[in-house]
């Protein structure tokens, strides 16, 4: 068992293990898309969903995949579940997949569901798998949620505004929810730098909320070996 | 002795942090004073508020970092910071602007960073440029004392009344004036009774250099009209004189020794260069004289005051030089061709982040090291039998 898959047992790793509050992974939709509760809700469940099929389909087929050419059969997989879901939208939600543009397209590109293929799903029973795949893709959608609920609060002064693109509607109800754009209450929140700023910020504040560390004491035997790469936010390993 | 091993610097000036800070202040006074006569006590509020609200934003961030406050306090670096914010903020902005202004300028651009002699970025210019990005219409508007007369002028055929308003002008430093600037910065005293939006001008007076440059975004004929009166001194005297005063700081701090000449100068040059070779009277694209851009504009504050910040700015010499140029061709590209109506913020910022590579590659050789690795003449004989 690699130190990935360790962590994906462990409880409570939806928020120590978060995709993007820890390992600063999927960062573009979640400062693209979190200028809206509506918005980084819809991404994050769309995302939640794409994370459990295509763990689970990896897990399942993962005696049929060779070694030399998993990427392409992950990024099949992952490719095949994202056009299922941009379908859905399509059909169901269809003013929430006009505003969210490209970045549902894009779910097939995120990286924090590509890891978790690669390092357990692909690795592990279909049960750890799924369980990990749902952990990953709830952490994202926490994530999201919060930093698009502060964003919309910062930038127009509304708390889930349009909530009505959330649920299913014909294409007469589309006009329905009106667009936030002409009103700016904190433009600064809605440029690229003020949202990495927040998510700074809101790291930092989970951070000294202690949400993001890990205070349960673990064996030696689980020991986690440090990784090469800086680890920057939740609990620095110690040596 | 001590057998302490004493770091590089053997000599030193004798001068530590607070005095440094205080001589900037000093250095800023004849320029904050031009200001006041010409604007008003827009200005004096800016930097009350300023003050204020960095002082107790540097005590907060202290107090969190577990640093002393006092002796941190003491050094009169935050408000060194408080008054280049106040002053690059339009006066007669209102209070939660300046504030929130300055404490994100203390708290995360500075103290986030690690404090005083860490922060990468000037923290007063990363100030104005977020409440630029966040708040564009709040950091345009210029107040000018004036008073508003409203009265019935006449009745129309209708028999509707026609009102109409005349502005006139008072003197800045009245008892009106420093009423006004009140009720702008402290619109909640004044809510209900009077529309304070009647005191700020519509379009943007921040300096000559935009008024030219609206013009000539508007109406290319209206630029190479409008260029006569424009560049007169009569019509512009005032921020003329401010820049005068901002010049004698600066050489003011030069003749003390705070700033060394390389950075200014490096600035004003490009900014005169480009300009005088950009300058072209009579044709279309015409983008301002030299003169125009250096007196008519903040270009003499940011040269000497803000680009110089001795913790964000190059430390090498020639590193000093080249970052100077790129402040200057900054300002010059934004002021010219980009969209924004000030360019001094968004330069020394560029300029900041360009410091450390500029420093890594300008670094100057240190005696005895890298001047010629084949031939070095008292480097020991290796092997000679």
């Amino acid at each position: 068992m690699n130190d990935l898959e360790i962590q994906a047992q462990r409880k409570g790793m939806v928020w120590e293990n978060n995709p993007v509050l820890v390992q600063l992974l999927g960062l573009s939709p979640v400062l693209a898309v979190s200028s809206t509760l509506a918005y980084g809700i819809g991404l994050g469940v769309a995302t939640f969903f794409i994370c459990i099929l295509s763990c689970l389909t990896a897990s399942v087929l993962r005696g049929i995949i060779s070694q030399k050419w998993r990427l392409v059969w992950y990024m099949l997989i992952l490719a095949s579940y994202t056009t299922l879901v941009e379908t859905i939208g399509q059909l169901y939600f269809y003013p929430l997949f006009l505003r969210l543009g490209i970045y549902l397209p894009l779910i097939c590109c995120n990286v924090a569901i590509l890891i978790r293929i690669e390092t357990v799903a692909g690795q592990s029973p279909w049960p750890v798998a799924t369980l990990d795949a749902a952990k990953t893709g709830f952490g994202f959608l926490i994530a999201l949620c919060l930093l698009a609920f502060c964003r919309e609060l910062l930038i127009s002064g509304t708390i889930f505004a349009n909530w009505q693109l959330l649920f299913p509607a014909s294409s007469e109800l589309s006009t329905v929810a009106s667009d936030l754009d002409d009103v700016h209450f904190f433009r600064f929140a809605n440029t690229q730098a003020g949202v990495l700023l927040l998510l700074g910020l809101l790291i930092a504040l989970l951070n000294s909320l202690t949400l993001l560390t890990n205070n349960t004491p673990f064996d030696e035997s689980e020991k986690i070996i440090p990784a090469t790469r800086a680890r920057v936010t939740g609990r620095l390993s110690k040596e | 002795m001590s057998a302490l091993q004493a770091g590089a610097p053997f000599q030193h000036s004798g001068r530590n942090i607070t005095q440094l800070m205080q001589t900037l202040m000093y250095a800023l006074l004849p320029g904050i004073f031009a200001s006041l006569w010409f604007f008003g006590f827009g200005i004096l509020i800016n930097i009350a508020i300023a003050i204020t609200f960095a002082v107790l934003a540097e005590a907060a961030m202290l107090r969190l970092r577990n640093r002393d406050i006092r002796s941190h306090l003491g050094d009169r670096s935050a408000l060194v910071t408080a008054l280049l914010f106040a002053i690059a903020i339009p006066p007669g902005s209102p209070w939660w602007l300046v504030a929130l202004g300055i404490v994100f300028a203390i708290v995360i651009v500075k103290h986030l960073y690690g404090g005083l002699g860490q922060n990468p970025f000037n923290p007063a210019m990363c100030g104005y440029a977020m409440l630029l990005l966040a708040f564009p219409l709040e950091m345009t508007g210029w107040h000018i004392p004036f008073e508003v007369i409203t009265e019935p002028q006449s009745t129309d055929n209708l028999g509707i009344l026609i009102l109409t308003a005349e502005r006139e002008f008072l003197s800045p430093l009245s008892w009106g004036g420093f009423k006004q600037a009140l009720l702008l910065a402290f619109p909640f005293v004044a809510s209900g009774v009077i529309d304070i939006s009647e005191f700020v001008d519509g379009l943007a007076m921040a300096t000559p250099l935009i008024e030219f440059k609206m013009a000539g975004k508007s109406a290319i004929l209206a630029a190479r009209e409008s260029g006569a009166s424009l560049f007169a001194r009569e019509s512009e005297t005032a921020w003329e004189i401010i820049n005068i005063s901002y010049l004698f700081g600066g050489l003011f701090l030069l003749y003390k020794k705070i700033i060394s000449w390389h950075i200014p100068l490096a600035i004003i040059a490009t900014v005169f260069v480009l300009a005088a070779l950009f300058y072209a009277p009579g044709s279309v694209a015409i983008y301002g004289t030299p003169y125009l851009h250096l007196f008519g504009s903040a270009t003499m504050i940011g040269a000497f005051f803000i680009a110089t910040d001795p913790v964000s700015a190059a430390t090498t010499r020639p590193g000093k030089l080249v970052y100077g140029i790129v402040i200057g061709v900054s300002i010059y590209a934004i002021r010219v061709w980009g969209s924004y109506l000030d360019s001094i913020a968004f330069a020394v910022l560029f300029g900041n982040f360009c410091a450390p590579v500029l420093d890594q590659y300008c670094r100057p050789r240190i005696f005895g090291h890298g001047l010629r690795s084949k031939s070095r003449p008292n480097e020991a004989p290796v092997n000679r039998e």
